[in-house]
């Protein structure tokens, strides 16, 4: 048995359903990211496991026991919010110190652990200072350290880091990650931003309209989507539609490619931009026009007008100048690239 | 941008107009009115002197009032906060569709004419007044408690129609309340009670604060509640003044007790907005050492 089990959660308010059917095991000390649009009920989830919201349907258990028996404030679970949520009227000191006070910890015990948890966030020199007086950085590493300092069974995070500009998400997430490892807490951590959950996590679960559609580690989840959703959530994907037969996809405009699948009848493929490679025309196993190119830094990103529709193609910036927009290439991609999904014609 | 200098003034021209003519100008006047003298045979005489103010402030007669009106309007404050704060708080925490209810419920008495309001707690306050049938009536008291005609009264009275204000004031306070950190307190352990105490009200301190004035001027000055629930007898310096004016007809005696009610207010609202600002201050610092 899993360390935290969700099974079968379902949440309504009212006539709108906000998590249809969510089952999901979560090992000790593993770090599993809720990756979805919003309003595909990740954040519910996560206000289910905190206690905020009652499940309609569905159990989570924690280490055994069932969480829904028990009430929010004795769950031991710490959370950091998306606005950090710290308490204007208290010093950092005095925030980090609360949870402590409320579970009665003595004052010179907890003297100490504040000051430890405030060392592991490098702000021991901060202590005395009021959040407004923080950064948006520093208020963070404050709602982290109040959230650990009362060592949590299971750490949430609700979107920790979209309030941060991107040079210091980078670093918190780095910084974050060393954390979680080092203290080896379970963490669940809701986010929108398929980078930030492909940088952090161990395994990645991709919701859905209130469902999960994948869970799986963020190479495995990359390299094999469970389905177009999943393959455009988690980076780009060029996906055309055609039908299969034992292993030979017949593409619009005639185009045939060979694939490892065992689907028959209509699907989708599915070729990541950075494994499709440009090449003189008349080679490879499609032709095409450069409609346009855009300059990345490391890469260009290029879109090339083809027989089976307009393609996505990553090429690494070595230097070389790329083709010019009006150019006909060629494109090509190796067998095992190509992705073969079913199709649910959702989004044909 | 020279050109434009001075438009803010036109602008502000005819608000401050109509508060001149129509708040000042009576202001100064009754000023100056209490600094004249009165005789029965001649009317208002145009001298010039403190004597008022010294026969009001040795008299008992008016010393009991002034102190009547500052009780009534602390109780009236008080109470206010105990009930206005929490009612605030949960009415905030209702779903939207009734909280606006609740709040049309809570802005009632607002809405309902003073006298109309007023003479139904006379109704229900009275010797055979419903309140005193049901206590009777349940053998919880003996014999009927006299609610109309005291201080008790009127506190109830002030309270129920003061209340929307200091609601009103807190509930815009909470707006500015992040609910996160509601949950906030609560993943780290606290009861519901303990997140109101330690986490929400330190944050509507200054909504409590501006409730609580607007509640203890209006409490202070006001005429109809305690003329039909306090009576003839029990007079409060609104009902002292009106008296002065259109009994006695001591005009300089009456505009003399209207300054001191002012001043005195406004005394009272300065010492308590200090004390509270010093208060957030030393929450602060302990929170500080903590």
């Amino acid at each position: 048995m899993s360390f935290l089990e969700l099974r079968n959660l379902q949440c309504r308010y009212g006539r709108t359903i906000a998590v249809e059917d969510v089952s999901l095991q979560v090992e000790r000390g593993e770090f599993v990211s809720l990756l979805g649009p919003s309003g595909c009920g990740k954040t519910t989830t996560l206000q289910m496991i905190a206690g905020f919201v009652e499940p309609t349907r569905g159990s989570i258990d924690l280490d055994g026991s069932d969480l829904g028996r028990i009430a929010p404030n004795r769950r031991g679970v710490g959370i950091v919010f998306q606005s950090y949520a710290l308490f204007p009227h208290m010093t950092v000191a005095g925030n980090v110190a609360f949870g402590l006070e409320m579970r009665r910890v003595s004052r010179s015990d907890r003297a100490a652990r504040v000051a430890r948890a405030l060392e592991q966030v490098h702000l021991g020199h901060l202590a005395q200072r009021y959040p407004r007086q923080l950064s948006g950085g520093q208020q963070q590493r404050v709602a982290i350290a109040r959230a650990l300092v009362i060592e949590p069974r299971l750490l949430l995070l609700d979107e920790p880091m979209s309030n941060l500009d991107a040079k210091l998400r980078e670093d918190m997430q780095i910084e974050l990650r060393r954390l979680q490892r080092e203290l080896a807490i379970t963490t669940v951590m809701v986010t929108h931003d398929q980078n930030e959950a492909m940088a952090m996590s161990d395994r990645i679960a991709v919701m859905r309209a209130g469902r999960i559609v994948q869970v799986d580690t963020p190479q495995s989840a990359y390299e094999h989507p469970a389905d177009d959703f999943a393959s455009n959530f988690l980076g780009k994907s060029n996906n055309v539609a055609g039908r299969a037969s034992r292993g030979v996809i017949e593409l619009p405009g005639g185009v045939r490619a060979e694939a490892h699948t065992t689907l028959d009848g209509a699907v989708l493929c599915s070729v990541r931009p950075e494994k499709i490679r440009v090449t003189d025309p008349g080679r490879g196993k499609l032709a095409g026009t450069i409609r346009s190119r855009m300059f990345l830094g490391n890469h260009w990103l290029l879109q090339v007008a083809s027989e089976v529709g307009d393609l996505l193609v990553y090429q690494q910036n070595t230097g070389a100048a790329p083709p010019e927009e009006g150019q006909v290439v060629g494109l090509d991609w190796h067998k095992d690239s190509l992705r073969v999904l079913p199709s649910d014609g959702a989004d044909a | 941008m020279n050109r434009h200098a001075g438009q803010p003034y036109l602008l502000c021209a005819p608000a401050l107009a109509l508060y001149g003519v129509m708040l000042a100008t009576p202001l100064v006047m009754t000023a100056l009115l209490s600094f004249n003298s009165y005789s029965d045979t001649q009317g208002v005489l145009l001298t010039w002197s403190l004597h008022n103010y010294a026969s009001v402030l040795t008299d008992e007669y008016y010393q009991a009032i002034f102190l009547r009106t500052l009780i009534v309007a602390a109780a009236t404050t008080a109470f206010c906060v105990v009930i206005g704060v929490p009612e605030a708080w949960f009415l905030s925490r209702l779903r939207p569709r009734w909280r606006g209810l609740a709040l049309l419920v809570v802005l009632g008495p607002l809405l309902v004419s003073v006298v109309v309001r007023t003479l139904g707690w006379t109704i229900l306050l009275g010797r055979d007044g419903l309140i005193n049938q049901a206590l009777t009536g349940l053998h919880l008291a003996s014999s009927p408690i006299d609610l109309l005609f005291t201080d008790t009264g009127m506190v109830i009275a002030l309270v129920h129609v003061l209340i929307p204000f200091m609601v009103l004031a807190v509930w815009t306070a909470l707006g500015g309340v992040d609910p996160a950190t509601e949950n906030a307190a609560v993943s780290l352990g606290s009861s519901q009670v303990t997140v109101f105490f330690r986490v929400v009200v330190p944050q509507i301190v200054p909504g409590i604060l501006s409730g609580g004035l607007i509640v203890f001027s209006l409490a202070a000055s006001a005429f109809a509640t305690p003329a039909l629930i306090g009576g003839r007898r029990l007079k409060v310096a609104a009902t002292a003044i009106y008296d002065e004016f259109l009994v006695s007809l001591d005009w300089p005696l009456g505009a003399s007790i209207a300054c001191l009610l002012v001043i005195a207010v406004i005394a009272i609202m300065l010492l308590l907005s200090r004390v509270a600002e010093r208060r957030t201050q030393m929450a602060e610092l302990a929170d500080a050492e903590a």
